[in-house]
């Protein structure tokens, strides 16, 4: 398993992958993507360029977020097809089939990636995907190791999300509660008073989640870091994310994975994202 | 143009249930939020049997609940010819499209219709004459009246509650199962002074707009209302 890991500022791609990203990605303004602003970096084509150059220099491949769903993708095929082949810009990860149907037929294209909305979450959909050149899955959050099996052997690669501290409650692209609330709370992070008491939103717990960690590093090729948070959290979830994988190799049962997991996690960075936290209230541990 | 007047009810419901009103022509039975409310054969004899046409509503499924349904559609195909059957993601339409052909009718749920309405018009009309979908199924008013507009798509439009956010991870359990006794009861919850509704898997607000243009068909949400208020 290796990790692939969104940088949200253009000086984050240099300490990624120095420190042993095997794969970066980022969104630009001029690609919509499924993220908040704030979390797109300001780039223009040369810095592209110099970013897609730096990874390649390490023998990495660099990607880019085009995965709003949107009608007029059309219109800016011509845009990513000039990112693909004048700045090396390995491939895409998209939100829709017609993203990769419409880009114009080369011998060589970019590698297309389906997102969350592409809402893949059975080999059916795989084999969808697939028949439309599309040769990589980021599996869905809610879709467990097991139910994944058959829609990763479809695929060339896959990749799980790093969920052990920030997941997505609802279903991605079927939640209203963010888009609506706007600058209210998330709406999965509230609670609700009923006459049966407080009710929060149902969540993995985080044994479930080391878990769910240890079972998808033997099943996809990438752990995902999502574009999220500070940059000093990107970092404290990086080498978190490095630390539980070499836990994940030399560990042969799930079991003791997660006494040596949940130890370093409590012993290492919980203390670390408390610090944290307490210099930013919007982190979520 | 005489709009087809559709009810939206769960299994749980279906149990108690043992006459519709004549003007209801359709009924929606099962879930398009939980997989363990998916309807069985004799829940569609039942239908049958009071004289309603059903359409089998399905969630989003994993290859174990997707394998689930053709051996239950396969049945249902025994007694049943053409059912109507509203899918949520483009595997189950692709599967369902391969496997039964024009042994049944199809039509696009609101998760799965939430993500085609943001391609191009064009990319939604190929999809839909690809895989002959009967329906589209909107909750959104708006967007319900872009298509009606386009006179091209047939819609079948919820009401009087919509989608606000959908999960996979069950309440009641905390987690993601393979098997489920139905401890939930299928009961909803009104939260935030009842401008969320809660039932399992899901998360509604109020409905209170229609389109502007008369859909195809209405599909009223008995399964989340009482029934003195939807008659």
């Amino acid at each position: 398993m290796k990790i692939t890991v969104g940088f949200c500022r253009i000086d984050e791609a240099g300490y990624f992958l120095e420190n042993g990203a095997d794969e970066i990605s980022c969104g630009m303004s001029e690609l919509p993507s499924f993220c908040d602003d704030q979390n797109v970096p300001d780039l223009d084509i040369q810095q592209v360029k110099s970013i897609a150059d730096l990874a390649h220099s390490y023998g990495r491949k660099f990607f880019m977020y085009a995965n709003a769903v949107r009608p007029d993708w059309k219109d800016r095929i011509p845009f990513m097809r000039r990112l693909h082949e004048d700045t090396g810009v390995d491939g895409f990860i998209i939100a829709s089939a017609e993203q990769a149907e419409i880009y114009p037929e080369t011998e060589n294209p970019p590698v297309w990636v389906i997102g969350i909305l592409g809402f893949c979450f059975n080999s059916s959909a795989a084999e969808f995907y697939r028949s439309r050149g599309i040769s990589r899955l980021i599996i869905p959050q809610h879709v467990l190791p097991e139910e994944s099996l058959k829609m990763c052997s479809i695929f060339s690669e896959t990749e799980f999300y790093y969920i052990t501290h920030e997941m997505d409650k609802n279903i991605d692209g079927l939640c209203l509660g963010c888009e609506v609330a706007k600058k209210e709370k998330r709406f999965c992070s509230r609670g609700f008073e009923t006459s049966s008491g407080h009710v929060t939103f149902p969540m993995f717990s985080l044994d479930e989640r080391l878990g769910y960690f240890y079972r998808y590093s033997r099943i996809a090729s990438f752990v995902k870091i999502v574009r999220f948070g500070s940059p000093q959290l990107r970092k404290l979830i990086f080498e978190e994310v490095k630390a539980l994988k070499a836990i994940s190799e030399k560990s042969s049962t799930l079991e003791t994975f997660l006494i040596e997991a949940g130890r370093i996690i409590a012993d290492v960075f919980l203390p670390r994202y408390r610090k944290l936290a307490a210099m930013d209230k919007n982190l979520i541990i | 143009m005489k709009i087809e007047k559709a009810l939206y009810i769960s299994p749980f419901q279906l149990e108690r249930i043992n006459h519709l009103p004549d003007k209801i022509s359709y009924v929606y039975i099962g879930s398009d939020s939980c997989e363990h409310m998916m309807p069985s054969p004799s829940d569609i004899k039942k239908l049958m049997e009071m004289g309603k046409e059903a359409v089998v509503s399905v969630p989003i499924l994993t290859d174990f609940f997707l394998d689930k349904l053709c051996s239950d559609i396969k049945n249902i195909l025994e007694f049943k010819e053409n059912i109507e059957i509203s899918v949520n993601d483009i595997g189950t339409l692709v599967k369902l499209h391969s496997v039964f052909g024009s042994k049944l009718r199809l039509s696009v749920g609101r998760h799965l219709f939430s993500l085609w309405a943001k391609n191009s018009f064009s990319y939604t009309e190929k999809m839909s004459h690809d895989f002959s979908i009967s329906f589209f199924e909107i909750d959104d008013a708006h967007t319900a009246d872009s298509f009606l507009e386009s006179n091209k798509f047939n819609i079948a439009y919820h009401y009087p509650f919509k989608y606000y956010s959908l999960t996979r991870i069950c309440a009641y359990r905390k987690g993601i199962f393979q098997s489920c006794e139905r401890i939930c009861h299928d009961v909803y919850i009104p939260l935030d002074d009842g401008r969320i509704i809660w039932r399992g898997n899901a998360y509604f607000t109020k409905n209170n707009a229609m389109p502007r243009l008369l859909p195809q068909r209405l599909i009223i949400s008995y399964d989340l209302t009482s029934y003195g208020e939807t008659k």
